[in-house]
């Protein structure tokens, strides 16, 4: 679960990179193939890392 | 990507942050939600053109949509209102950083699954220059919908198994009538009140229905 919770956090940084540093640093970019595999790669991890901790959660989750 | 999917997905980063309150969740949940506020301009839009979809389209949505709820200062005044409203105390500043940080990954999430003609102003109102891409995914795409239906399933699966589940972004008695559905449980005595939160939740699918289809171009006329 901590792993899982910092692969959350680091994705979450590139995120906001990804969302609000990166149109300022390389505003050409918008078309290029790096920005696409980062976003694409970052949106997936961000998406799986939260469901796995969901799961986990849920099967930890006390029974009543 | 849907209305209801930021929501739900906003939620469940609060849940898997630990964020201890259901008022809490909430404030986070809702602040991944909030940079859609704007869609209040097109409803108004569409009541001022006497119900003109396409007029208060193209007066309206087409032109304040992303542009003003979807930048970095938004995510300022988002942020100040969440620590506004969050339970005083040593969270209170944390739930505020979350309630920032959901806002900002839905920016994130309308650049990549928002479509290609709707970029967002992630420096306005000091910068007017917008930010989209030519490969994102318009709403109906099947990667929206395989995350608008993996939420929905989770939030099911969720109110079974944890007990509480997104529609506690609703209110805490919604959430514990859809928890009790998910169980198969039953009311020993109808809770006084609970014919009216019967019409409240029915009233949210119906939203959640009309938030999904409106932007799929449904036209219940034909």
């Amino acid at each position: 679960m901590a792993a899982l919770r910092v692969l959350l956090g680091l994705t979450v940084v590139a995120i906001v990179a990804l969302t609000f540093a990166w149109p300022a640093l390389a505003p050409a970019s918008r078309e290029g193939a790096t920005y696409q595999w980062l976003s694409v790669a970052a949106l997936w991890i961000f998406l799986a890392a939260l469901a796995a901790i969901i799961w986990l959660k849920a099967c930890r989750a006390p029974r009543t | 990507m849907q209305g209801p999917s930021h929501l739900m997905l906003s939620w469940y980063f609060a849940e898997a942050a630990d964020v201890a309150t259901p008022r809490d969740r909430r404030i986070v949940a809702w602040a991944g939600f909030a940079p859609d506020f704007d869609v209040l301009a097109y409803v108004a839009a569409i009541a001022w053109y006497g119900l003109d979809k396409d007029k208060a389209f193209e007066n309206v949505w087409q032109v304040v949509h992303h542009r003003y709820t979807h930048g970095l200062a938004y995510v300022v005044v988002v942020a100040l209102v969440a620590w506004w409203l969050a339970t005083p105390g040593a969270a209170r500043a944390r739930t505020a950083m979350l309630a920032a940080v959901a806002c900002g990954v839905h920016n994130f999430l309308d650049i990549v699954a928002g479509g290609p003609t709707w970029p967002i102003y992630p420096y306005w109102p000091f910068s007017d220059s917008s930010w989209g891409v030519p490969w994102s995914w318009t709403i109906g795409e099947w990667p929206n919908l395989v995350v608008l239906f993996a939420c929905l399933a989770g939030a099911l699966l969720y109110a079974k198994f944890a007990g509480r589940s997104p529609v506690e972004c609703f209110g805490d008695r919604a959430d514990r009538w859809v928890v009790r559905i998910a169980r198969q449980q039953r009311e020993a005595t109808a809770a006084p009140g609970s014919g009216r939160m019967r019409w409240i939740v029915w009233a949210v699918v119906a939203l959640v229905v009309l938030a999904v289809l409106a932007p799929l171009g449904f036209k219940p006329g034909g």
